[in-house]
């Protein structure tokens, strides 16, 4: 029957339109709030930490003695904050794709992943360099102007305000780079309170 | 005749117009070049469809300055929202029934 044959013809063009044009959309805000408040009781560790050391983190450049358990202790914290929030982001935007019927793993949420990985992994082995250079003091700045980049990046396939959220991250981080003494506060800033605002501002618009 | 002919909407049954309702239902809003690479169409059959589309008001079109380049959006209607909604519930019919 010609009617029922171009009519399966006409669905599944449209599926295919739709699924290529469509962006990950099961983003969720709390995810974002969740990350934050993971960022900040660890920006919370690392100063308790610095305080116990007696030491500000040490300006680039500058190798100091004595200063190993305090790396190694800044190095545990920043992976852990990092498994723990992804950890949560992970789980509100299963959360919400379930909740939506959104697919989990589509080619939206597979584009959506390499924009944002590629440039992070990049970050992280430049801070890896870093580390190995004995550079604390641009760890942050590193930290927020990648993370800044993957946002950017990763907004061209989720919620396009994902993407001003890594400009000002980008900003953050220089401002960082320029204040290494600030460096903590920002990092608090940009990985916390943004992340905070930010989920909660998408929350907002998208998840009510 | 089967019923659910006749709530087929006729300005969607050209496929390049129901891929660019697919592409605006979803996106809400897309620029002249990116619907041209996703329906790999030429300028001027692009153009045209659109044309068909605007004057049945499913969609508005906005024209710009980036820089110097001029760059033209489409941004989906609500009545051309209701349209294809509609033009897909109604596929849905004609293949329910043709299957029965």
């Amino acid at each position: 029957m010609d009617e029922l044959e171009s009519g399966l013809r006409d669905i599944s063009a449209i599926r295919g339109m739709m699924e290529r044009a469509s962006k990950f959309l099961s983003l969720s805000g709390l995810s974002g709030v969740s990350a934050g408040i993971v960022a900040l009781a660890g920006a919370w560790a690392a100063s308790w930490a610095m305080q116990q050391a007696g030491a500000q983190i040490p300006l680039p450049g500058e190798q100091r003695a004595g200063d190993a358990w305090l790396g190694r202790f800044l190095v545990a914290d920043a992976l852990s904050v990092l498994v723990v929030a992804l950890a949560c982001s992970t789980f509100f935007s299963v959360r919400m794709a379930k909740k939506k019927g959104h697919p989990l793993w589509g080619p939206t949420t597979k584009y959506m992943l390499a924009a944002l990985m590629i440039p992070l992994a990049a970050g992280g082995a430049f801070c890896g360099l870093l580390l190995f250079h004995g550079v604390y003091g641009l760890l942050p700045a590193v930290m927020l102007v990648f993370y800044g980049l993957a946002l950017l990046n990763a907004g061209n396939f989720t919620f396009s305000e994902v993407r001003y959220l890594g400009m000002i991250d980008i900003l953050l981080g220089l401002t960082a780079g320029f204040t290494p003494a600030l460096g903590l506060i920002l990092w608090a800033g940009g990985f916390g309170l943004l992340h905070i605002v930010y989920g909660i501002l998408l929350y907002a618009k998208y998840e009510k | 005749m089967i019923p659910s002919f006749e709530n087929l909407n006729k300005a969607f049954d050209n496929r390049i117009r129901l891929a660019i309702m697919s592409v605006l239902f979803v996106r809400g809003e897309v620029d002249f070049n990116d619907l041209k690479k996703m329906l790999r169409a030429t300028d001027g059959n692009l153009a045209t469809h659109l044309a068909v589309l605007e004057r049945h008001k499913y969609l508005k079109v906005k024209k710009l300055f980036v820089g110097r380049k001029p760059r033209t959006t489409y941004t989906i209607t609500e009545s051309g929202s209701k349209a294809f909604s509609g033009h897909v519930d109604a596929l849905e019919e004609v293949i329910r029934e043709g299957k029965k």
